[in-house]
């Protein structure tokens, strides 16, 4: 750690400083890029009302806070959003998104936790091959099968039913080679200890070995409910009866094309993204430090 | 017997003992695999099998429900749709889909692993850099692309400075010569911090003793960064490029959000999903199907070629 330290704050030389500064330069140029449409978001949520947002006040008066802010928006932004079609509110979208988004995290992890430790401290021929059909899926995807699929959960009912979230609990998904990754990097003994004394596979599992890899595997749990929540693409073919937060700000711009209120809209927009930036700045260690391709620090 | 379960129980027994440990052994093992495997069963090995047919499948309309008959029609309309006569929307597709594979890797691979390196090296605020960067892969696409949309729309930004400057604005996702640079632009712009977590986690693993032994001997920053980071993370470069390459003909930017296609923006996932969800007044399962079909095909000997290139021999 010392030498770590060491290596880090060493003097650099003339050349090193100098690109060092330039690449600042660049990072700052870019970070302001990306923050730019918050602010600006921000300046568009707070003007008074529709007429604000022209093409002349906008322009004269973009950087400069409106003088009476109209904080209101944040608030009518609720009910905007739920203008999508005729049965939605703010609060059913909401909820729509909550409990899609947590069990489409929780069912893929779980699955991908169940079959990776199988794969790794059972090891047998089936395994192997299920190992291997693994990285045959990840290295050679197959195109077009949406329309199959389609058809299937047409076919079987699922299309707009809730009961969809069993498609979630697959062999493959919800980060599969990182979870695999964990469990290769943790030691069996512990199990072993728990065999001698008597206990069982299952007993073994919950008791010993999940809580171990639970730190690792929350983190995958707060990379998929990220992914879940802004999740659109599926809510359009498949869920438009249960719109989520993220289908809603798309879904809105489509429906109020030519007559949405604007500020209040980018109210609405803003106020969605709260939820993941909220759990993002609560869990981005967990997410920077922990995770890694071909291995989570257990 | 088995000697992973001997080491399990750490004991042997008789024949009847091991039975019974082999049964609880199988017994957890198919609990925890059956429902995994059951959806992979249904949900990729049917699924894709059924595209695979559907491919060369035509509806019926006979009033039977899901009749259907064999035909190669998709395959003659994906033709077709390479001409002129077609409105050349493959060709379009291909080109475009092209331009955002290529790119990302030419353009945004290299700028990713530049990054992670500065804010693995501890640039002034990194924290905060790797935070802001990393943002756009958090939030939702449709909330950034709508505030996108208008700074760059009439009243925004874009247009106040092309106004200050006396030009004449145009809405360029609207206009067939700008549509598909600002699409290229969005995603590229926001996809640097697609690899911030993969590529920085691998340049964290690093020995920083190496680096350091590295530095006694007299190595400068650009030879620390082409003749030891470089080498040392190409694995994890290597498996992006690899997957990458893999799902090439999938590569798009997002169309959905902004064009839906429209101004020469097409690319053949966009086109896939457009006819299955019927975006544009034209679902056709069949002919998604059939042009998945035809993208496999294409692709499985260019991702097997690109994988035994950069990994040889060695396993994956």
């Amino acid at each position: 750690m010392v030498k770590l330290k060491a290596t880090v704050r060493k003097k650099r030389s003339p050349s090193e400083q100098i690109v060092f500064v330039i690449a600042f330069v660049l990072f700052a140029i870019y970070a302001a890029y990306i923050l730019f449409f918050f602010v600006f978001g921000t300046l568009i949520a707070l003007k008074a009302d529709m007429d604000a947002f022209t093409m002349d006040r906008i322009n004269t008066k973009l950087f400069s806070l409106p003088k009476n802010p109209n904080w209101r928006n944040f608030v009518l932004a609720f009910g905007e959003l739920g203008m999508i079609d005729n049965k939605s509110t703010f609060l059913s979208i909401t909820w729509n998104s909550i409990w899609r988004t947590t069990s489409y995290a929780f069912l893929s992890i779980s699955a991908s936790t169940m079959v990776c430790y199988v794969l790794v401290f059972y090891r047998t021929k089936l395994s192997k091959v299920i190992y291997n059909i693994g990285l045959f899926v990840a290295i050679l995807p197959l195109y077009g099968s949406s329309g199959s699929m389609y058809r299937l959960l047409q076919n079987i009912g699922l299309i707009n039913n809730p009961l969809i979230m069993i498609v979630d609990f697959s062999l493959f998904g919800g980060y599969f080679f990182y979870t695999y990754a964990l469990f290769k990097t943790m030691s069996w003994s512990y199990a072993e200890a728990a065999f001698i004394d008597g206990a069982g596979h299952f007993k073994v599992f919950f008791k010993i070995m999940l809580p171990m890899a639970i730190p690792s595997l929350a983190a995958l749990f707060v990379m998929a409910f990220i992914g879940g929540w802004n999740s659109y693409e599926s809510t359009i073919l498949y869920m438009k009866k249960y719109p989520n937060l993220s289908y809603a700000v798309y879904a809105y711009s489509e429906v109020k094309k030519y007559d949405a209120n604007v500020p209040v809209y980018i109210a609405g927009v803003l106020v969605s993204l709260l939820p993941a930036l909220i759990i993002f700045f609560i869990f981005q260690n967990t997410i920077m430090e922990k995770v890694h391709l071909g291995g989570l620090k257990g | 017997m088995n000697i992973d379960t001997e080491a399990e129980h750490g004991k042997t027994g008789n024949k009847k003992e091991v039975n019974k440990i082999q049964l609880s052994r199988n017994i957890f093992m198919f609990a925890f695999l059956i429902f995994p495997v059951l959806n992979f069963l249904v949900f990729y090995l049917y699924v894709n099998l059924d595209s695979f047919l559907m491919a060369f499948q035509r509806p019926k309309y006979d009033g039977t429900a899901n009749a259907v008959r064999f035909s190669l029609e998709n395959f003659q309309t994906i033709i077709n749709n390479f001409s002129l006569a077609g409105g050349k929307v493959m060709l379009e597709a291909l080109k475009n889909t092209l331009m955002y594979y290529f790119s990302g890797m030419l353009i945004g691979l290299p700028i990713s692993v530049l990054m992670c390196y500065f804010i693995y090296k501890k640039i002034a605020c990194y924290k905060a850099f790797r935070i802001i960067i990393y943002l756009p892969n958090i939030l939702s696409a449709t909330a950034l692309a709508v505030l996108f949309r208008y700074a760059v729309g009439t009243g925004g930004p874009v247009h106040a400075i092309i106004k200050a400057s006396g030009g004449e604005f145009v809405y360029p996702f609207t206009d067939a010569s700008s549509a598909n640079g600002m699409l290229l632009f969005y995603a590229l712009s926001f996809g640097f911090g697609g690899s911030l977590i993969i590529i920085g986690g691998a340049m964290n693993s690093l020995d920083p003793e190496m680096l350091e032994a590295a530095e006694i001997d007299g190595c400068n920053w650009i030879k620390e960064l082409y003749y030891i980071i470089i080498p040392s993370v190409w694995p994890t470069v290597a498996t992006i490029v690899v997957l990458s390459t893999a799902s090439f003909l999938g590569a798009t930017g997002p169309v959905l959000l902004f064009t839906k296609g429209s101004f020469g923006t097409m690319t053949l996932s966009y086109y896939i999903y457009a006819l299955v969800s019927g975006i544009g007044g034209n679902q056709d399962l069949f002919l998604a199907s059939a042009i998945g079909f035809l993208m496999t095909v294409v692709s499985f000997p260019i991702a097997l070629t690109v994988k035994k290139f950069i990994y040889g021999k060695e396993d994956y």
